[in-house]
């Protein structure tokens, strides 16, 4: 008896990790959707596209471990913004979803020494591939950078805003969470049904 | 054709509410003797006497979301209560009558510095704003207001200076409860705290935290509207110069919970948003601003039933 309810056992647990690992393609599917209905610039002079980092975040949200084992026990984990793996380059997409307050300018390093006549301060970027001349930083778009776009380049309109300016919170993750959620009740169902087919089949 | 408030702004306005008298009331100071200045655009004889405070205070009492106290609290608590003029606490009626107006929070006097009696003025609380009808010539002032920016859309968080806490009913989850009629209705809401520090951010997120974690807050009907005036004035102030007349009694929503519905919370979680951010020394450069540097999400679902 035992035997054939770990025979069953063993027959569920196949049946699960197929349908988790479909579970899994769609939600990676659904997350990317997502990203890029969402995390679309219109702006063309924008540098600030999330789209060239689609890749990056498509592989990660690959390599993320969904499955846990835990003794007998098999977790199917989704990635959250505190699980996800925002290291590198990714930082900058993690600061697009987390939402920013107030508006902001894209600024060159050239174009800032142009305005304020030192060099800007810096530290490691975020995107460590872009060279050094290429880089923007993001500039609260206060009235002392505004002073300094008229003054330096006789308009106001010089400057690119930061086309992620006073933009809430993109729930990705969460809206990702909902949609395996509502799946989980028929996948369960699903492996159930089809692990009593195949059980039946095998005795 | 006639309208009322559906249950989603019911629900919104009554945990605005609750966070705004009791979870955040820590979060009160109180300024002194500030001399009050008449405003001659907006004052006549018809309309009234406008005195508005001279404040330098930062962060502004009357920026967005924050504006002046306009309930009393029960002595060495932290607990909505009702005073009569003379500070006695009134326990008799606070929630079958309705509720009133603070009598010990905003406090006028007249150039001999005698305080000018409570039912001779209406406050502005939003705009921080006394208006006399001429009888009497307050000189000034002193009040409580809330230290903490509430407000419930990200585009106003910016309007103030932190700390700015952000309501955000994000979604909504309607499903059965029981045989037959009824629903469970779970709204998903997120907390977004914006401070000036990580102290502050700290102390805020934990208060709300503990303000929300196993319990619930009333689900009010406000039938009437909200406890302010669109100017800022106490509900219906403008037709009765007697606070003990006009009590505001925001009633509550009944049904299948029985005479009142409760909002419970769960799944409160917290987290503090780090996001890479680059900081000069000098504030006039900074590349991004320190509302977004000191931040916390607090998520949760709030659940209430229906009959519908």
């Amino acid at each position: 008896m035992d035997k054939e309810i770990r025979k069953f056992n063993t027959i569920l647990e196949t049946e699960l990790v197929v349908k988790l690992e479909e579970t899994r393609d769609q939600f990676i599917i659904f997350i990317m959707e997502s990203y890029d209905i969402d995390l679309t610039v219109t702006s063309p002079k924008s540098k600030s596209d999330p789209q060239l980092y689609r890749d990056d975040f498509e592989e990660r949200l690959m390599e993320f471990e969904y499955f846990e084992r835990l003794g007998n026990k098999l977790k199917f984990k989704i990635p959250t913004m505190d699980t996800f793996d925002f290291r590198g380059k990714l930082g900058i997409v993690k600061h697009i979803l987390e939402g920013t307050v107030g508006i902001y300018v894209e600024v060159s390093a050239e174009d800032y020494e142009k305005m304020f006549g030192k060099k800007i301060y810096t530290r490691d970027p975020l995107d460590a591939t872009v060279p050094k001349k290429e880089l923007i930083y993001i500039m609260r778009y206060n009235s002392v950078v505004r002073a300094a776009e008229i003054n330096t380049f006789n308009s106001n309109k010089y400057l690119v805003i930061y086309p992620f300016s006073n933009t809430p919170p993109f729930i990705l993750f969460e809206q990702g969470a909902e949609f395996v959620e509502d799946k989980m009740d028929m996948l369960v169902d699903g492996a159930t049904k089809d692990t009593v087919k195949t059980y039946k089949k095998t005795t | 054709m006639s309208y009322e408030m559906k249950n989603l702004r019911k629900e919104d306005i009554s945990l605005y509410f609750y966070l705004k008298n009791n979870v955040l009331m820590d979060f009160i100071e109180k300024e002194d003797n500030i001399y009050l200045e008449q405003i001659d655009s907006v004052s006549c004889s018809e309309v009234g006497y406008v005195y508005t405070a001279l404040t330098d205070m930062i962060p502004s009492p009357t920026d967005r979301g924050r504006g002046w106290v306009y309930l009393d609290v029960c002595s060495d608590t932290t607990t909505v209560c009702n005073l009569d003029s003379s500070g006695n606490e009134l326990v008799s009626y606070p929630t079958s009558s309705g509720i009133k107006e603070q009598s010990n929070r905003v406090i006028v006097y007249d150039v001999n510095g005698v305080v000018i009696d409570e039912n001779e003025y209406m406050v502005d609380y939003i705009d921080g704003r006394i208006v006399t009808s001429g009888t009497v010539t307050p000189v000034s002032i002193d009040y409580y207001f809330n230290y903490i920016s509430l407000v419930d859309e990200w585009a106003a968080i910016e309007a103030a200076d932190p700390p700015v806490v952000v309501i955000d009913v994000m979604g909504t989850d309607k499903g059965g409860y029981q045989l037959g009629g009824g629903k469970r209705v779970v709204r998903k809401v997120d907390i977004h705290v914006f401070a000036s520090d990580t102290a502050e951010r700290n102390d805020i997120v934990e208060t709300i935290y503990d303000g929300l974690y196993l319990k619930s807050c009333p689900l009010y009907d406000f039938v009437d509207g909200s406890v302010l005036e669109y100017d800022g004035t106490w509900y219906g102030r403008k037709g009765n110069m007697n606070k003990l007349e006009t009590l505001f009694n925001p009633g509550y929503v009944g049904g299948y919970c029985g005479n009142r519905c409760n909002l419970q919370f769960e799944n409160v979680t917290t987290r503090h948003i780090s996001l890479p951010l680059i900081m000069t020394q000098s504030r006039d450069e900074v590349m991004l601003s320190d509302l977004n540097a000191y931040r916390s999400k607090i998520s949760f679902d709030m659940v209430s039933y229906t009959s519908g």
